[in-house]
C-alpha cells in the first residue's frame, strides 16, 4: 500500500482542526476485517446528555395548528437540519415550523447561529430562510456548488429550496423547478448521476387535502388522526436531476421512480449493493420499504423485496418512519435500520454484500423499543469507544393506553448503547436524568461544540425543540473528517475508511439519514484508546479515490479533494 | 295466650331484611368486586360498538362475581380496538379465576399490543402451565423469545407448539428461523420447501425466509419466485381463543371480515345469515351488498345473486368487484344443464369485465374471468392472453400461468404452454396437476423421455401419504376448544 504524506494542521474552535489535502494516492482495497473494538469506561453514573435548549437561545416549537379537526399532517412534523449556514466552521441549527392548515396564522422556520460557547443566536428574520409554509422536514446540501449548504423545506404543499449566499438564503424554487406540490415528509440530496453535483430526492407521503381528511376515531371513541391505510392513496416519490445550471429536472417518470410508491416518511442514501453507484432506500408506513438501484441504462429499479429490506423477516409491512444508516458490524457496508410504531418491533437490517437480512432481535433491538413509536434516529458513538449507540426520539400518533403526560402523545426517547451483543438501554431512559416526556419527531445528530462529543437536536410536536448536549465527561478518543470535495462542498455519499490500530472503519459522508432532518455531515469516529489515524481512504462518488493522513485524533480535520491536475499538497 | 305480633314490626322486620339484604348485595357488589371498566358516556354512545358494550358491561354489573362476564367483557373491548380496558377486564377476570387459561392467553396479546414483552411472557408461560396442549400459547412464546433472542427458549416452545399440533405452519416456519440462526441453512430449506408446497397455505414470512435462504444458495430465480409469493395474506392458523374477538368486532368492517372468514371455513349458512343482516342494516354498503352476493351464490342461489348484483351495479358504478362479480354470477346462470353455454345469457358480461378492469387494473380475477370466457367459447388463444394478463397482475399466483399453459395446449402451442406451465410449476413445484400438463406439453414438443419423467413425478406426489393430523383430531382440550375455558361452580357467582 502506498503510504500518505500527513497533512498540514490548522487549530481552529475548541478542537484542533486539520485541513488535509489528498494526495492522490491509490491504495489497494481495504483489509474488511473487522477488528476487535477498543472499549472505554465511559460512566453510567451520569446521564450522558443534559438538555439546555433555553441556555443555549433555543426557543422552539413546531406548531402542529391542531384545532378542532384531526387533520393528518399535524402529527407528523417536523424536522432539523444542522449546517454551517455561514460558514464559520460551527454547525448551526434550522428548525422547520408548522403552523396551521386552517387559518392563516403565520408562524415562520427558524435559523439559529452558533455563535460558540454553547450559544446560539435566532437569526431567522431577514436571513431569508424563515420561509412561512407548513413543513415538514429540511435536508441540506450546496447544490450549486458554491461552498455553502443550501436548503430545501419539505411542506404540505409545495416545497421550497433556498439557496444559500454566505449565510443569507433566497427562495429559488421557481427557478430550480424543485416546488413538488405533494404532502413530502423527507428528502435527500444525492448525486445518483455522479456528475459532481447533487440531485434531490423527495419522500411523498400520501395524496392529502384537508377536503381528503377521513373521519377516525381511537380507543377511547373519540376523534383522533388517522392511519396512512384510510386514506388508500399513496404518493410516488419524486427525483429531480440537477442540470448544473441553477436548474432541476424531474427525472421521476423517465428514471422508473414512479414505478413502486409508498408512504414514504424516511430517505437514506448509499453504495447498499456494492456495485459503486449510490442507493436510495426509503422507509415507508404501511408499505413496503424500497430500495432503487440504478442499472445499467441508468434507470432506477427497485429491488428492496429481492434484497431483503422491503418487509420484516416474517414479511410483515409496518409503519417504517425513520432510518437509522451505519456500518453497524463493521464489515464495510452499511446496515440500515427502519424503526417502527407501538407494538411492532425496530427493523435492523444487516447489509451481507448487498442482500440484507432482518437481524433486529439479534442486535437487541426487537424487546424495549416496541413499547413506543420511534420517529428520528441514528447512529452515532455517544461515547467515543469505537462502538456506535443509538437514539431514538418518540411520539404516539394517536392516543392509546396510559398517557406520560398531558399531551397524550407524549412518549420518552431511547438510547441504547453499543455492545458486543447488541444493543442494550443505556438508563436514564433517553439518556438525560429525567425522561423528556414530549412527542418528539425528526432529530438530528452532530458535534455542536467541535469537543468530540455527539449532540442531539430534537424537534417536538407542540412541545419545546431539546438540545441534548453531550455530557459524558470520559469520552473516549475521536476524530471528525469534513470531507469536501473539488468544490468545496460536503462530498455527500462519499465513503470514508479510517485505519486506526488495528481498526478499519467505514463511514459515509451523510446527511440524509433519521426523519425529516439533516444531519451533521461530517464523519465523526470514536476510537475509544487510539490516539492516532494512520490513513483516511477517500472513495468519491464518482469512484476515485484519495487517502489523506496520518492524523492524530481528538480534532476536526477536513479533507478536501484536489482538483483535476492539481498537485498534492505538501506537509 | 300468645302475644300478638305487631303488624309495625312485621313491617320493620321486613323492612330491616330488605335494607339487609340491600347491603349485603352492596357489600359483595361494591366491596369484594371491582367496577367493571366503562367509558365516559356509554349510555348516550351511538357508535356501532356501544350496544356492545353496555349488554357486556350489564352482564359484569349483574354478576360481579362471575369471572366469564368480565371475560367476555374484555373481549368486546379487544374486539373494537380498546386494549386498555380489556386489560382492566382481563385483570379482573384473572382475579376471580386465576386458572382461566384463556383470560392468560388474550392478557399476554394485550401485553403484546402495547409492546410490553415481559409481561406478554409472564402470562404466556402462565397460559402454557395451565393449557400445555394449546399450540398457539407456545407458538406465541417462540416468536417472542426468538424477539429476545433466546434463540434456546425458543426453540423449545416451537418444539411444543409442533407437539401441540404438527400443522402450526407459523411454528414450523419458527423452527425454520431457528436453524437459519445457527446458519444450518440446509435444514431450514428443507423445512421450508416442505412448508410453502404443503397443503396448509403459510404465510408471507415463510416465503421470505424461504428466498432469502435460496437467494443464499445461488438460486436465484426461485429466490425471485419465492420473494414475489411474500405478499400472501396471514395465514389461518388453529387458535380459537383468538378466534372468539371475531364475532364481537361491531364495526361494518370487521362483520363483514367474520363472514369471509365463516365463508372461508365453508359455514356459508351462518356468513349467509350474518350478511342478510348486515345488508339490511347498510344498505348502503357495496361490500356488504357483493359479500351477501357472494354467499347465496356460494349456497348455489344463482337468481337471489344476480338480483343483489344487478342493483350493486346501478349503485356503485365504480366498484370493481360489484362488476367482476355480476360478470362471474352471470357467466355462471348462461350454464345449460348439459354443460354448454348459452350466448344470450352472456349478452352483457364482457361489458362488466372490461369494466371491472378498468376500475381495478391491478386485479387478476376479471382477466381470468375474462380468460374463462374466452375458454368457454372456444377461443383458447385469446383466453391464454387473459390468464397471461392475469399472472402479470399477480405474478406469485400459478394457477394463472397454470390455466394459461392448459389454453396454450389446447390452442396446440407446445412451446408456448412448455414455458407458462414451467413458470406455474416454478411458482408450486408439486402440485400434480400442473405436473400432468407439463408431461403433456413435453410430449407434445416430442420430449417423450421427459414427459414420462414428469408423469412419473406427478403419480410420486399424487400417491404422497396424507398430511400430519391438524386439530381437528388433537386430543380434545380440557375445556372444549370452542368454550371460554372458564372452570364452572366455584369462579361463578
Amino acid at each position: 500500500m502506498t503510504r500518505c504524506r500527513p497533512a498540514t494542521s490548522l487549530a481552529l474552535g475548541l478542537a484542533g482542526v486539520v485541513v488535509g489535502t489528498g494526495s492522490g494516492c491509490r491504495p489497494s482495497e481495504p483489509d474488511r476485517t473487522a477488528a476487535p473494538i477498543v472499549q472505554t469506561a465511559a460512566s453510567t453514573s451520569k446521564p450522558p446528555f443534559v438538555e439546555r435548549a433555553q441556555e443555549a437561545g433555543i426557543d422552539f416549537v413546531w406548531r402542529s395548528g391542531h384545532r378542532e379537526r384531526f387533520l393528518h399532517p399535524e402529527i407528523l412534523g417536523g424536522g432539523v437540519a444542522l449546517l454551517d449556514a455561514d460558514g464559520d466552521g460551527r454547525l448551526d441549527i434550522y428548525l422547520v415550523q408548522g403552523g396551521s392548515l386552517e387559518s392563516s396564522t403565520e408562524h415562520r422556520n427558524a435559523l439559529f447561529l452558533n455563535r460558540g460557547g454553547g450559544h446560539f443566536e435566532d437569526v431567522s428574520r431577514g436571513s431569508g430562510a424563515d420561509d412561512g409554509g407548513y413543513a415538514m422536514g429540511v435536508t441540506a446540501g450546496d447544490y450549486d456548488n458554491d461552498g455553502d449548504p443550501d436548503l430545501y423545506v419539505t411542506n404540505v404543499g409545495p416545497n421550497v429550496l433556498l439557496r444559500n449566499d454566505g449565510g443569507h438564503f433566497t427562495d429559488v424554487t421557481d427557478t430550480a423547478g424543485v416546488g413538488d406540490p405533494s404532502w413530502s415528509s423527507s428528502a435527500a440530496f444525492v448525486d445518483y448521476d455522479a456528475d459532481g453535483d447533487l440531485d434531490l430526492y423527495v419522500c411523498n407521503y400520501l395524496h392529502w387535502s384537508p377536503s381528503s381528511e377521513r373521519d377516525c376515531r381511537n380507543a377511547y371513541d373519540s376523534p383522533d388522526y388517522c392511519g396512512p391505510q384510510a386514506y388508500a392513496a399513496p404518493a410516488p416519490d419524486t427525483l429531480y436531476r440537477n442540470d448544473g445550471d441553477g436548474r432541476f429536472t424531474d427525472v421521476t417518470r423517465d428514471l422508473g421512480i414512479d414505478q413502486s410508491l409508498g408512504n414514504g416518511l424516511g430517505v437514506t442514501i448509499g453504495d447498499f449493493t456494492g456495485d459503486g453507484r449510490l442507493d436510495i432506500f426509503v422507509a415507508n408506513d404501511a408499505t413496503m420499504n424500497l430500495l432503487w438501484v440504478r442499472g445499467a441504462d441508468g434507470r432506477f429499479r427497485d429491488e428492496a423485496l429481492k434484497r431483503g429490506c422491503a418487509t420484516d423477516e416474517a414479511g410483515q409491512v409496518k409503519a417504517g418512519m425513520g432510518i437509522g444508516n451505519a456500518d453497524v458490524d463493521g464489515d464495510g457496508d452499511a446496515d440500515l435500520l427502519v424503526v417502527n410504531l407501538q407494538s411492532e418491533t425496530d427493523s435492523f437490517f444487516r447489509n451481507d454484500d448487498g442482500l440484507f437480512r432482518d437481524e433486529t432481535a439479534r442486535q437487541s433491538l426487537a424487546t424495549v423499543s416496541r413499547r413506543f413509536t420511534r420517529f428520528g434516529t441514528g447512529f452515532v458513538d455517544i461515547d467515543n469507544d469505537g462502538r456506535l449507540d443509538l437514539f431514538a426520539a418518540n411520539g404516539r400518533v394517536r392516543r392509546q393506553g396510559e398517557s406520560f403526560g398531558d399531551d397524550p402523545y407524549a412518549e420518552p426517547n431511547l438510547l441504547y448503547r453499543g455492545t458486543s451483543s447488541g444493543f442494550m438501554e443505556w438508563l436514564p431512559r433517553g439518556g438525560t436524568r429525567s425522561p423528556l416526556l414530549l412527542t418528539s419527531r425528526g432529530a438530528a445528530f452532530g458535534d455542536l461544540d467541535d469537543d468530540g462529543g455527539i449532540d442531539v437536536v430534537v424537534a417536538n410536536r407542540d412541545g419545546p425543540t431539546n438540545l441534548l448536549w453531550n455530557a459524558i465527561e470520559d469520552r473516549g478518543h475521536w476524530i471528525a473528517l469534513r470531507v469536501l470535495d473539488e468544490h468545496g462542498r460536503d462530498a455527500l455519499g462519499a465513503a470514508v475508511t479510517i485505519r486506526s490500530g488495528e481498526r478499519t472503519i467505514h463511514r459515509d459522508v451523510l446527511a440524509a439519514y433519521s426523519y425529516c432532518s439533516s444531519n451533521d455531515p461530517r464523519v465523526h469516529c470514536g476510537l475509544g484508546d487510539a490516539t492516532t489515524i494512520e490513513e483516511v481512504l477517500v472513495r468519491w462518488v464518482d469512484g476515485a479515490e484519495d487517502a489523506f493522513g496520518p492524523f492524530d485524533a481528538d480534532q476536526v480535520v477536513v479533507i478536501r479533494r484536489p482538483g483535476v491536475g492539481e498537485a498534492p499538497a505538501g506537509p | 295466650m300468645p302475644r300478638r305480633i305487631a303488624p309495625i314490626a312485621v313491617v320493620a322486620a321486613a323492612v330491616a331484611a330488605v335494607v339487609a339484604a340491600t347491603l349485603a348485595w352492596w357489600w359483595m357488589t361494591s366491596n369484594r368486586y371491582p367496577p367493571p371498566p366503562v367509558p365516559e358516556g356509554l349510555a348516550a354512545a351511538t357508535t356501532t360498538a356501544a350496544p356492545l358494550i353496555r349488554d357486556a358491561v350489564r352482564l359484569v354489573e349483574s354478576r360481579p362475581g362471575d369471572a366469564e362476564a368480565r371475560y367476555h367483557l374484555a373481549l368486546v373491548y379487544e374486539a373494537n380496538d380498546d386494549p386498555t380496558r380489556a386489560r382492566t377486564s382481563l385483570e379482573q377476570a384473572i382475579l376471580l379465576a386465576p386458572d382461566a387459561p384463556p383470560a392468560w392467553y388474550h392478557l399476554a396479546l394485550v401485553h403484546e399490543h402495547f409492546g410490553a414483552l415481559d409481561e406478554a411472557i409472564a402470562a404466556m408461560e402462565r397460559v402454557v402451565e395451565l393449557a400445555p396442549g394449546y399450540a398457539p400459547a407456545h407458538r406465541h412464546l417462540g416468536q417472542w423469545r426468538l424477539d429476545q433472542n433466546r434463540i434456546g427458549d425458543a426453540e423449545k416452545a416451537f418444539q411444543r407448539a409442533l407437539a401441540a399440533n404438527p400443522r402450526d405452519v407459523e411454528a414450523a416456519v419458527g423452527m425454520a428461523r431457528i436453524e437459519v440462526e445457527r446458519n444450518d441453512d440446509a435444514a431450514a430449506l428443507a423445512r421450508l420447501e416442505a412448508i410453502v408446497n404443503g397443503s396448509d397455505p403459510p404465510g408471507a414470512g415463510a416465503f421470505q425466509l424461504y428466498g432469502t435462504i435460496l437467494r443464499r444458495a445461488g438460486r436465484l430465480a426461485e429466490a425471485g419466485a419465492a420473494f414475489a409469493r411474500a405478499r400472501a395474506d396471514a395465514p389461518q392458523t388453529f387458535d380459537p381463543w383468538r378466534d372468539q374477538l371475531e364475532p364481537l368486532r361491531a364495526s361494518l368492517d370487521g362483520q363483514l371480515a367474520y363472514a369471509r372468514k365463516l365463508l372461508l371455513r365453508g359455514r356459508v349458512a351462518d356468513a349467509l345469515t350474518l350478511l342478510e343482516s348486515l345488508y339490511r342494516e347498510y344498505p348502503e354498503s357495496a361490500s356488504a351488498a357483493i359479500d351477501l352476493a357472494v354467499a347465496r351464490r356460494a349456497l348455489g342461489n344463482l337468481d337471489g345473486s344476480m338480483a343483489l348484483l344487478e342493483d350493486a351495479v346501478a349503485a356503485f358504478p365504480e366498484s370493481s368487484n360489484a362488476h367482476y362479480n355480476y360478470a362471474l354470477t352471470r357467466f355462471m346462470l348462461s350454464h345449460r344443464p348439459d354443460g354448454t353455454i348459452d350466448p344470450a345469457g352472456l349478452a352483457d358480461v364482457d361489458a362488466h369485465v372490461a369494466t371491472a378492469i378498468a376500475t381495478n387494473p391491478s386485479s387478476p380475477l376479471p382477466r381470468a374471468l375474462q380468460g374463462d370466457l374466452h375458454t368457454a367459447l372456444g377461443e383458447n388463444r385469446a383466453a391464454a392472453a387473459c390468464y397471461q394478463q392475469a399472472a402479470v397482475a399477480d405474478p406469485a399466483n400459478p394457477s394463472w400461468p397454470y390455466q394459461a399453459g392448459l389454453a396454450l395446449l389446447r390452442a396446440g402451442d407446445a412451446p408456448g404452454a412448455l414455458t407458462a406451465l414451467s413458470s406455474a410449476l416454478a411458482l408450486s413445484p408439486r402440485r400434480p396437476e400442473i405436473m400432468v400438463a407439463l408431461a403433456e406439453a413435453l410430449r407434445a414438443s416430442g420430449r417423450a423421455d421427459e414427459a414420462a419423467s414428469m408423469l412419473a413425478a406427478a403419480r410420486r406426489q399424487s400417491s404422497r401419504r396424507p398430511e400430519p393430523a391438524g386439530p381437528e383430531s388433537l386430543p380434545p382440550l380440557p375445556w372444549g376448544a370452542n368454550s371460554s375455558g372458564f372452570a364452572p361452580a366455584g369462579n361463578r357467582q
